[in-house]
């Protein structure tokens, strides 16, 4: 997979640092899964943490801190949790990238002509939404706006919008500033994977329409 | 027992992973108290700008250290980067609180299928390649360096440029870009 659109320095900044949101952190992983540069990038900056964390200057501690810290030493590690029994995921038509593929899903929904949308259970997660998108080819996406960050990875097929070509392994990131169109190209189907911060603020007449739909 | 003095200085991570190797060998606590006395202040000072109250700092920390303990034999002294690995067991701690704060915030039932073990931690950094980042950072303008700390351990990493630099909020991202290339510079530098 030739990989052209990555997170920027600043989204992988978060994620190394463990901040981002968990359906963000869902993207940003998935990707890192698809792409070794990124991968790499990752590592480093886990080391690039680990010397900014040497650099942070200290705080107070409570004076009792280390103390109960100590008297746990002794204490019996906890038995490993037995893995629980996994209900197999519904199958999707789709190969979904490791960090995702767990996940409950709702199955496929109808979202409009050529389009259809399946939501990813992340309860840790309430404020976002983690969802794939199946859009046929030659569709047009609804014209948005957001009122939050959005993380689209594609899995399948291509997208254009003002930025250029996103292809399967592709990362593009959106926030609030910005309003995108994009386009599918190609002959394939496109599916996407996106967290969705906040709602969606559809322009066009049928993104209006299929918000409601799909209660973004 | 007392923690070593608090006021210790950084020491190099050759140092670093001594104690923890002292720790594997022979469960030597005085090994575990100086690296409780330079790690647990400064875990102290990233998790409550991670935004975590003091409880959970206190708690955090404690889990982190505690892993330190259990999981020394498993750390390779000879290349292992030490303060990679204690900060991915933090950062990883960290996480598993989150969700299992924001599940109670949406009263959902915890689902089975969230991995709660955190990945291997840090083990595929090398004391090297962490030398490296530090010999970096040591060359980058002042600046610059607080740019990249708030934008790794800020929560809201644009404002605080902002405010830090005192610039207009949108120019930030344009400063962030330039101390991140100038540090990838110095990253790709041969030494």
């Amino acid at each position: 997979m030739t990989v052209s659109r990555h997170p920027s320095p600043e989204l992988l900044a978060r994620y190394a640092a463990g901040s981002l949101p968990p359906a963000a952190a869902l993207v940003v992983e998935s990707h890192l899964s698809l792409c070794d540069t990124c991968a790499a990038a990752h590592r480093e900056a886990l080391a690039l943490a680990g010397v900014l964390l040497e650099r942070q200057s200290p705080s107070e501690l409570d004076a009792s801190l280390f103390e109960r810290t100590l008297a746990r030493l002794d204490e019996k590690r906890p038995a490993p949790t037995p893995a629980q029994a996994r209900r197999p995921p519904r199958d999707l038509g789709i190969r979904l990238p490791a960090p995702i593929a767990e996940r409950a899903t709702s199955g496929w929904r109808w979202m409009g002509p050529g389009m259809a949308f399946a939501r990813l259970d992340v309860p840790e997660d309430p404020k976002t939404n983690l969802v794939l998108l199946k859009i046929g080819a030659g569709k047009r996406m609804p014209t948005h706006g957001h009122s939050g960050e959005e993380l689209t990875l594609v899995l399948q097929g291509a997208f254009e919008d003002e930025h250029g070509r996103c292809a399967a392994g592709d990362l593009a990131e959106e926030d609030d500033d910005t309003h995108h169109t994009p386009v599918v190209t190609g002959e394939e189907t496109c599916i996407c994977l996106a967290s969705i911060e906040g709602r969606l603020r559809p322009h066009g007449l049928i993104g209006r329409l299929v918000s409601p739909l799909i209660g973004l | 027992m007392r923690p070593a003095d608090a006021a210790v200085q950084p020491f190099d991570g050759a140092e670093a992973a001594r104690l923890v190797a002292a720790i594997a060998r022979e469960g030597d606590r005085q090994a575990f108290a100086r690296l409780f006395a330079f790690y647990a202040p400064r875990l102290r000072t990233f998790l409550a700008r991670q935004g975590f109250g003091a409880s959970d700092c206190d708690d955090l920390i404690q889990d982190t250290m505690l892993a330190v303990w259990r999981k020394a034999e498993r750390f390779d002294a000879e290349a292992g980067a030490v303060s990679t690995w204690i900060f991915t067991i933090c950062r990883n701690l960290g996480i598993d609180r989150r969700r299992r704060l924001g599940r109670r915030l949406a009263e959902i039932e915890p689902v089975s299928d969230i991995d709660p073990s955190p990945s291997a931690e840090g083990e595929i950094i090398t004391r090297e390649e962490e030398t490296r980042v530090r010999r970096a950072l040591d060359q980058l303008p002042a600046e610059q360096a607080e740019v990249i700390t708030l934008s790794f351990f800020s929560q809201s990493p644009q404002t605080e440029i902002a405010r830090a630099l005192g610039i207009p909020l949108g120019t930030v991202k344009s400063r962030v870009r330039l101390a991140m290339n100038r540090l990838r510079h110095l990253l790709d530098e041969p030494s």
